[in-house]
C-alpha cells in the first residue's frame, strides 16, 4: 500500500536518509524504531510531503507521492501525527478537531457524528471540548493530536514518537488506542524510540540507524533474534549515555 | 472640558485609523511571518484609483477602490512574495522594501510626483455640534468603520471555516497544511483581507487630508508596523490595540507637549515605543517564551 524505495533525503548537504526501503501493507501495523537522530522523523516528513527526497520513490497505492503538497497527501488518505504533537494551542479542543476534519470530505451533518465516534476513543477529551487546547496535559494533547488526525479519515496513520515526554501510564493508554485502531483496520506506521513497546504492538518492525534500515522482521522473529538484541541494546545504551 | 472631549474625539479618529493599518499588516505577518512594508503602497495605489473613479456614484467608487486594493495585494503575493515564501524573515523584509520602492517609483515615473487634490463630496469635511463639541462626519465614519471591521473580522476568524483555517495557519502553517489546509489559499485570503483594510485606510486618508501623493503610504505603514510590534506581532487583537494606543499617544503628545517641541512629536512617539519595548519586549500579547 505504502512503499518507500531507496529514499534519500537531505538537509542541505547532510544526508539524513541513505536510501531506505520499506513497505506497509493494507491493514498492517508497522513500527520503525531507532535512536535519536536515526532519521525517523525525516522519513515521516518525507512521506507526508513536508520534505522532498532527493532520490528514490515513495508510492501510495502505486502512485508517486514525491512532489505532492502535504495538504494533498492528507486528502489522499495519509495523516501524520507529528513529533511534538503540534496541536493548535490557542484554539479550543473542538476547533482542533474541526481542523483535523479539513481533509475528511464530510457531507453536512456527518461530521458531528464522526467527532462523537472519535471522542469515544478518548474519553478524557470529551469532557473538555470547549477548553483551550494549550491548557491540556501532555497526554491529553497527544490524544487530541491523534483524534485530529483520525478526523481526516485516513487510510494510513503515521505516528511520530507518540510516547515522547509522557508518563508510562499515559503511554500505555496511547498504545491501547493504537491497537484498537489497528484492530479496526486502519493501517499504521509508527516511529518510536520506545522500542520495547513498539515491537510488542506492531506486526512488523524495522530498525533504523544513521539513516539506514539495519534490520527488519516480524514480531516473533525479532524478539528471538540475537542481532536484534544487540542492535536494540546498542542504541538503548547510547540513549542512556546521552 | 469641551476642549478635552474635542481632543478625545480627534484621538479616537487617529487611533481607529492606526488600528486599521496595524490590522492590515498583522493579518499577513501572522500567517507568513512577512512584515509587508509595501502595505503602504497598496494604500497609495488605492488613492490613485480613487482619482480615476471619482466621477462614479460614491458606493461604486468606494467598491472600485476596495477591489483594486485587494487585487494589488493578491498580485503582490503571487508575483513577489510567493517565490520567497519560507525564506528567512530578512529575505522577505528586503523583498517587501523592493516592492515598496518599485511601486512608489513606478507611480512617480508614470503619474508624476506632484500631489493631487481630488474633489471629494463636501459632507466629509462638514461637521455637527453636540453641545459645544464639534464633530466631523468623517470622524464618526472612521470610528464606526473601525468598530464594524473589528467586529466583522472577529466573527470571520472565530465563526467561519476559512477564518478558523487562517488562525490555525497563523499558529502553525506546517501543521495546518498537514491537516489539509491549502497554503496558497489561506495566504491569498490573508492578502485579500489585508488589501481590503488598506483600501479602507486609503479612502479615510484621502478624505482626511484631501491629498494624493506617491509617498502617502510610507508614514502610515511605519505607524502600523510599530503598532503591531507593540501588540506583539502574532496577535490581531494586540495589533488593533497597539494601533489604538499609538493613536492616542500621538494626539496626547500633540496636545500636551510644549509648543516648541511639537515639531518633534513623532520623536517622542517613538521614544514612548522604545520605552514600552524595554519594559515589555514581547509586546502586549506576544508569548513570554517559546511554546514547547
Amino acid at each position: 500500500m505504502l512503499v518507500l524505495d531507496q529514499v534519500e533525503t537531505r538537509y542541505g548537504r547532510s544526508i539524513a536518509l541513505h536510501g531506505i526501503s520499506l513497505h506497509v501493507d493494507q491493514g498492517e501495523f508497522v513500527a520503525v524504531i531507532g535512536p535519536n537522530g536515526a532519521g525517523k522523523s525525516t522519513m515521516m516528513l518525507s512521506i507526508a510531503g513536508v520534505l522532498k527526497p532527493a532520490a528514490g520513490s515513495i508510492t501510495f497505492d502505486g502512485e508517486s507521492l514525491i512532489g505532492r503538497a502535504p495538504e494533498r497527501i492528507v486528502r489522499d488518505g495519509i495523516a501524520l501525527v507529528p513529533e511534538g504533537r503540534h496541536i493548535f494551542a490557542t484554539m479550543s479542543v473542538h476547533d482542533n478537531l474541526l481542523m483535523g476534519a479539513t481533509a475528511g470530505r464530510y457531507s453536512k451533518g456527518e461530521l458531528g457524528a464522526e467527532i462523537e465516534r472519535v471522542l469515544e476513543l478518548f474519553p478524557a477529551l470529551r469532557q473538555r471540548t470547549s477548553a483551550s487546547a494549550g491548557k491540556l496535559s501532555g497526554g491529553e494533547q497527544q490524544q487530541l493530536a491523534i483524534a485530529r488526525a483520525l478526523l481526516s479519515r485516513p487510510r494510513v496513520l503515521l505516528l511520530d514518537e507518540p510516547s515522547l515526554g509522557l508518563a508510562p501510564r499515559v503511554v500505555d493508554a496511547v498504545f491501547d488506542v493504537l491497537e484498537k485502531l489497528s484492530a479496526e483496520g486502519i493501517t499504521i506506521l509508527l516511529v518510536e524510540q520506545n522500542a520495547a513497546m513498539a515491537v510488542e504492538a506492531a506486526d512488523r518492525t524495522y530498525v533504523l540507524r544513521n539513516g539506514r534500515i539495519e534490520l527488519h522482521g516480524k514480531r516473533d522473529e525479532l524478539v528471538n533474534m540475537d542481532s536484534f538484541e544487540s542492535v536494540y541494546m546498542g542504541f538503548a545504551e547510547g540513549k542512556a549515555q546521552s | 472640558m469641551t476642549e478635552q472631549i474635542q481632543y478625545l474625539i480627534a484621538a479616537l479618529q487617529l487611533a481607529s485609523q492606526d488600528a486599521l493599518i496595524a490590522l492590515g499588516i498583522a493579518v499577513v505577518f501572522g500567517i507568513m511571518g512577512l512584515v509587508n512594508f509595501a502595505h503602504g503602497e497598496i494604500i497609495m495605489l488605492g488613492a490613485y484609483v480613487l482619482l480615476v473613479v471619482l466621477g462614479l456614484p460614491a458606493p461604486l467608487a468606494i467598491f472600485a477602490v476596495l477591489i483594486a486594493c485587494a487585487f494589488v495585494a493578491v498580485a503582490m503575493e503571487r508575483i513577489a512574495f510567493r517565490p520567497v515564501r519560507g525564506s528567512s524573515a530578512s529575505t522577505m523584509l528586503v523583498t517587501s522594501f523592493a516592492v515598496s520602492f518599485l511601486l512608489q517609483n513606478g507611480v512617480i515615473s508614470t503619474v508624476g510626483n506632484l500631489p493631487q487634490t481630488p474633489e471629494l463630496p463636501g459632507i466629509l469635511s462638514e461637521s455637527f455640534h453636540v453641545g459645544a463639541v464639534r464633530i466631523q462626519y468623517l470622524q464618526v465614519i472612521t470610528g464606526a468603520l473601525a468598530i464594524i471591521l473589528a467586529v466583522g473580522l472577529t466573527l470571520f476568524f472565530t465563526r467561519t471555516t476559512m477564518g478558523r483555517r487562517m488562525r490555525a495557519a497563523a499558529e502553525d502553517l506546517r501543521m495546518a497544511r498537514l491537516c489539509g489546509v491549502d497554503a496558497n489559499r489561506v495566504i491569498a485570503a490573508a492578502f485579500v483581507i489585508s488589501g481590503l483594510l488598506a483600501g479602507v485606510v486609503s479612502l479615510l486618508l484621502v478624505a482626511q487630508t484631501d491629498l494624493v501623493t506617491p509617498q502617502m503610504g510610507s508614514a502610515p505603514v511605519l505607524i502600523g508596523f510599530v503598532a503591531t510590534v507593540i501588540g506583539g506581532l502574532r496577535s490581531l487583537v494586540g495589533a488593533a490595540l497597539g494601533g489604538f494606543i499609538l493613536g492616542f499617544v500621538t494626539v496626547a503628545l500633540q496636545v500636551y507637549l510644549p509648543v516648541d517641541l511639537r515639531d518633534f512629536r513623532d520623536a517622542f512617539v517613538f521614544a514612548f515605543v522604545i520605552a514600552f519595548l524595554v519594559v515589555r519586549p514581547q509586546g502586549l500579547f506576544g508569548p513570554a517564551q517559546e511554546r514547547v
